[in-house]
C-alpha cells in the first residue's frame, strides 16, 4: 500500500464496507487506483435489469484531476459512446475534488435514469433519442438485454 | 512603585492572574485548577499583600493575540493588569495655577517631587500643581520605556499577530505619544478608574505645547486649565458595557482634565470638538482607549465571569479538535494547535474559503488568479485562508464556541464576538476609522467582515 | 509492481484524444481501424514522406495492433503502403530488433512518438538511395 495516499485508502475502505446500492466497485489486486465496477440499470429505465461493468482508474494527481471511467458493457446511451466513454461534466471541466469515487459513480448511475440528447456523445444516439424516443428506448432496452443481461456480451 | 526588574519577574503572571481572578475571593480555586491543568503555563502565586490581590481592571492591546507579535517582554506587553498599589500613587490637580514668562521659572516644574502641568501659551506659561491624592493609584501609559511609564506601548501594525505575517523591515514613525496617559484609580469601592490625556514624564510633568489646543473653562466658579494632546487620546465607552448585548458608541476625546470631547475635525486639528457635558471619561468594562498607533481594551475585573478564561479557550480548541472535523478533500483530520502553540501553519491546519465558510484542509486547487481560490464543495471563488483561534480571552464578549472568523484574516471568534467587533468602528492611522479584527487589527473586509464556518464532519 | 500504473484501457482512450486533436503539423496521424472498436486493439497510422527525401509526397499507411498487455508490451507494426526501409519485412512488418525504437520499448512510448520516429529515420541520409517502390502499391 506503500506510495497510496490516505484518501484512496478510505474511500476504498469505505466503498467496500458501505457500498451504493446497486453499485460494486472491487479494486484490482494488483493496482489499487484501478477498480472493476458494476452498475445495475436503474428501476424504470430501458437499462433496468442490466449489469454494466465499467472501469475506472485514479490518476497521479486524483483528487486534484477526476477518475478516469468507461463502459466495458456496450450500451445504447446518447452520453455514452460506442466505446464506453462518457460524456458527464463532472468527469471533465466540473470536476472538483470534493467529488469521490462513490459520488462519481451515483452520478453515472444517474445518467443512465435520465439520458441527456442535448449534451451528446454518441450523436446518432441523440439523434434518434429527439427523433423518436420510444424507438431509441426500444433500442436501449434490446441492447440491454443482448449486451448486459447474463450471458450477454 | 515597584522597580522595572520587579516588573519584569512579575509580568507573566500578572496576565494569568488578571484572566483568573475577580475580587470576589472565588477565583483562587480556578488558578489553581488551571495551574494543576497546564503544565507550561508560567506559575502564579496569588500576591501575600491583600491589597495587592486587589484588580482594579485589565488593559489589552488590540491587534495582539495572547502577547505581543514579537513576544512580551518586561512592560512592553499585550495585556497590563492594574493592581490596587501598596501606597497611594495618584494625584490630582490642586486648586491654583501659576503664571510664568517661562516654565522652568517655576518651582513646582523644577522640583522632581511634585506633579505638574503647564500650558504654554502665546506670551506665557500656566503651571498648574498637582497634588498627592491618597484616595487613588495612579498608572501611566505611553511609548515611553523610561521608569514613569507603568505599561509602555508600542505602535500595532496589522496582521503582525498572525504567524505566517511576513515582517517588514522598514521601521516606522511612531505617532504614539512617549506619555499618552494616564488611569487613576480609586483604591476604595468600587474602584473607580479614570481615564486622562498625557502622563507625567520623568520630571514629573505634563506639558502643553504652543500648538497643542487649550482653554480655560470655569467650573464652580473657578478658573480652570484643560487641552488636548496633539494626537489625542480617544474613547469609545460601548452601551451595556462589554457583553453579548454591547453596543459601540461614538467615539470620543478625552481631555488632560478627563472631560469629554467630541472629535476634532481631523486627528490633530487645534480646534477642540465640543464638550460633551453629559458625559464623563470613567472606564467602563469594554471600553476603547485609542492612544493614535495602538488602540487598548479596557477589562474591569468585576465583570470578568461573562470573559472566558485561557481555560476556556483551551476547552473551546479541544472540543472543535475533538469533534474530528475533516478535510472533504483529503480525508484527513483537521486540528487547530494548542493555544500558543501556534507560531506557524502546522499540517492539520484548518482552511476556509472565505467566501462560503467550508473549512479544509490546505489544498492546492482551484486557483483563480492570485488571491482567489474556488471551494470544491459549492465552487463559490474567493479568499482561502488558514485559521488561527483568537487566543486573546478579553476580546470575547461571551463563552459562545468559536464558530466564526473574521474576513480576511481567518481568526476564530464566538458569533456575538464576530459581530461585536464587526461593528465597532476602530480608528486606523489619523483618519479613518475601520472594522477590525481584535486579535490582529486586520481592517475588516466586506459586510458583514465575518463568515460563519461550515465544518466537514467525519462520515466513519 | 507500482499501484499507480495507468491501465491500457486509460493509456489507450488518451492516444485516442490526442490523434484527434491531431499533431500540429498534419506530418502524422493515428486512430482506432474501427470506431466501435471497443477492445481498442486495432489501430491505423499515416506517415506523410517528408521534403527533400526520396518519401516525399508520399502517403504511407501503417497498422498497428496494440494487445492486451500494450503499453507495456510494444505493438505489432506493419506498412500497409509499400516502401523500402531496411526495418520493414517484405510483408511490411518493422522488425523490431532491426528498429530501435521497438527494441527498446517502454511502457512510457506511444504510437505517436513511434510514427514520428519512423518519419525521423526517413530523413537519414543513407536511406536516400534506396529505391522506392511506385507509388500507391499495398502489401
Amino acid at each position: 500500500m506503500a506510495g497510496l495516499p490516505r484518501r484512496i485508502t478510505k474511500e476504498t475502505q469505505r466503498l467496500l464496507s458501505e457500498p451504493v446500492q446497486g453499485i460494486s466497485a472491487t479494486p484490482d489486486e494488483n493496482n489499487l487506483r484501478y477498480f472493476h465496477v458494476t452498475i445495475n440499470g436503474p428501476k424504470d429505465s430501458p437499462f433496468e435489469g442490466g449489469v454494466f461493468k465499467l472501469e475506472l482508474f485514479l490518476p497521479e494527481e486524483y483528487p486534484m484531476a477526476a477518475p478516469k471511467v468507461r463502459f466495458n458493457t456496450k450500451i445504447y446511451h446518447p452520453n455514452i459512446d460506442k466505446i464506453g466513454r462518457i460524456c458527464l461534466d463532472i468527469l471533465k471541466d466540473k470536476w472538483s475534488p470534493a467529488l469521490q469515487v462513490r459520488t462519481v459513480l451515483l452520478s453515472i448511475q444517474a445518467l443512465l435514469s435520465a439520458p441527456n440528447p442535448d449534451d451528446p456523445l454518441a450523436n446518432d444516439v441523440a439523434d434518434n433519442w429527439k427523433r423518436n424516443e420510444a424507438a431509441a428506448i426500444k433500442t436501449a432496452r434490446e441492447w440491454t438485454q443482448k449486451y448486459a443481461m447474463s450471458g450477454g456480451q | 512603585m515597584k522597580t522595572e526588574s520587579e516588573m519584569d519577574v512579575a509580568s507573566p503572571a500578572e496576565h494569568l492572574a488578571g484572566m483568573e481572578m475577580d475580587t470576589s475571593g472565588t477565583a483562587y480555586q480556578n488558578v489553581a485548577e488551571y495551574q494543576g491543568n497546564t503544565a507550561h503555563e508560567p506559575t502564579c502565586t496569588p500576591p501575600a499583600d491583600e491589597d495587592e490581590a486587589i484588580i482594579y481592571g485589565e488593559l489589552i492591546v488590540l491587534g495582539t493575540n495572547g502577547q505581543l507579535p514579537g513576544g512580551d517582554r518586561g512592560r512592553r506587553k499585550s495585556c497590563f493588569t492594574l493592581r490596587k498599589k501598596k501606597e497611594a500613587t495618584g494625584v490630582k490637580p490642586s486648586d491654583q495655577h501659576q503664571v510664568f514668562p517661562r516654565a522652568s521659572q517655576s518651582q513646582t516644574f523644577n522640583s522632581k517631587e511634585h506633579h505638574s502641568v503647564s500650558y504654554t501659551l502665546p506670551r506665557n506659561v500656566v503651571v498648574v500643581p498637582y497634588v498627592h491624592d491618597p484616595g487613588t493609584d495612579m498608572f501611566q501609559i505611553g511609548r515611553s520605556t523610561e521608569e514613569p511609564i507603568d505599561f509602555v506601548v508600542m505602535d500595532i501594525f496589522p496582521g503582525t499577530s498572525i504567524p505566517t505575517h511576513q515582517r517588514s523591515q522598514q521601521p516606522q514613525q511612531s505617532t504614539i505619544s512617549r506619555f499618552a496617559c494616564r488611569i487613576v484609580c480609586d483604591r476604595n469601592p468600587p474602584y473607580t478608574a479614570r481615564i486622562y490625556a498625557a502622563g507625567f514624564d520623568t520630571s514629573m510633568n505634563i506639558v502643553l505645547g504652543e500648538k497643542a489646543p487649550k482653554w480655560t473653562i470655569d467650573k464652580d466658579g473657578k478658573r480652570i486649565f484643560d487641552g488636548l494632546t496633539t494626537n489625542g487620546v480617544l474613547i469609545m465607552q460601548p452601551k451595556n458595557g462589554f457583553s453579548q448585548s454591547s453596543e459601540p458608541t461614538q467615539w470620543k476625546e478625552t481631555s488632560v482634565c478627563g472631560d469629554i470631547y467630541r472629535l476634532r475635525e481631523s486627528r490633530s486639528a487645534q480646534m477642540p470638538g465640543a464638550k460633551v457635558d453629559g458625559d464623563n471619561n470613567v472606564l467602563v468594562n469594554g471600553t476603547l482607549i485609542d492612544l493614535c498607533g495602538a488602540t487598548l481594551l479596557w477589562r474591569s475585573s468585576s465583570n470578568v465571569d461573562c470573559m472566558p478564561t485561557p481555560r476556556h479557550i483551551d476547552q473551546l480548541i479541544h472540543n472543535l479538535n475533538l469533534g474530528r472535523p475533516q478535510c472533504p478533500v483529503g480525508l484527513t483530520t483537521l486540528a487547530f494547535p494548542r493555544r500558543n502553540r501556534a507560531t506557524r501553519e502546522t499540517e492539520k491546519q484548518p482552511w476556509v474559503y472565505l467566501e462560503c465558510g467550508h473549512v479544509h484542509g490546505r489544498i492546492e486547487w482551484g486557483n483563480r488568479g492570485e488571491e482567489e481560490r474556488m471551494c470544491p464543495l459549492c465552487r463559490s471563488v474567493g479568499k482561502y485562508v488558514p485559521l488561527w483561534i483568537g487566543n486573546e480571552p478579553a476580546f470575547y464578549v461571551d463563552t459562545g464556541s468559536p464558530t466564526h472568523c473574521f474576513i480576511p484574516c481567518g481568526h476564530v471568534c464566538s458569533a456575538k464576538t464576530a459581530l461585536y467587533w464587526s461593528r465597532t468602528a476602530l480608528p486606523h492611522g489619523t483618519q479613518a476609522y475601520n472594522a477590525a479584527c481584535p486579535f490582529c487589527a486586520t481592517p475588516l473586509e466586506g459586510d458583514p467582515g465575518y463568515k460563519k464556518l461550515i465544518w466537514q464532519q467525519p462520515v466513519d | 509492481m507500482s499501484t499507480c500504473e495507468k491501465p491500457r484501457t486509460f493509456v489507450l482512450l488518451e492516444e485516442l484524444d490526442e490523434g484527434i486533436k491531431g499533431e500540429g503539423d498534419g506530418t502524422i496521424s493515428w486512430g482506432l481501424c474501427d470506431d466501435e472498436d471497443s477492445s481498442l486493439t486495432k489501430w491505423i497510422g499515416t506517415i506523410i514522406g517528408p521534403p527533400k527525401t526520396v518519401f516525399e509526397g508520399r502517403i504511407y499507411q501503417l497498422v498497428l495492433h496494440c494487445g492486451e498487455k500494450y503499453p507495456k508490451v510494444a505493438p505489432e507494426v506493419k506498412f500497409n503502403t509499400k516502401v523500402n526501409l531496411p526495418f520493414v519485412s517484405a510483408t511490411g512488418h518493422i522488425d523490431s530488433r532491426r528498429f530501435h525504437y521497438l527494441l527498446n520499448w517502454t511502457k512510457s512510448c506511444t504510437m505517436k512518438s513511434l510514427l514520428k520516429e519512423i518519419r525521423r529515420l526517413m530523413t537519414e541520409r543513407s536511406y536516400q538511395k534506396l529505391k522506392q517502390p511506385p507509388e500507391n502499391m499495398e502489401y
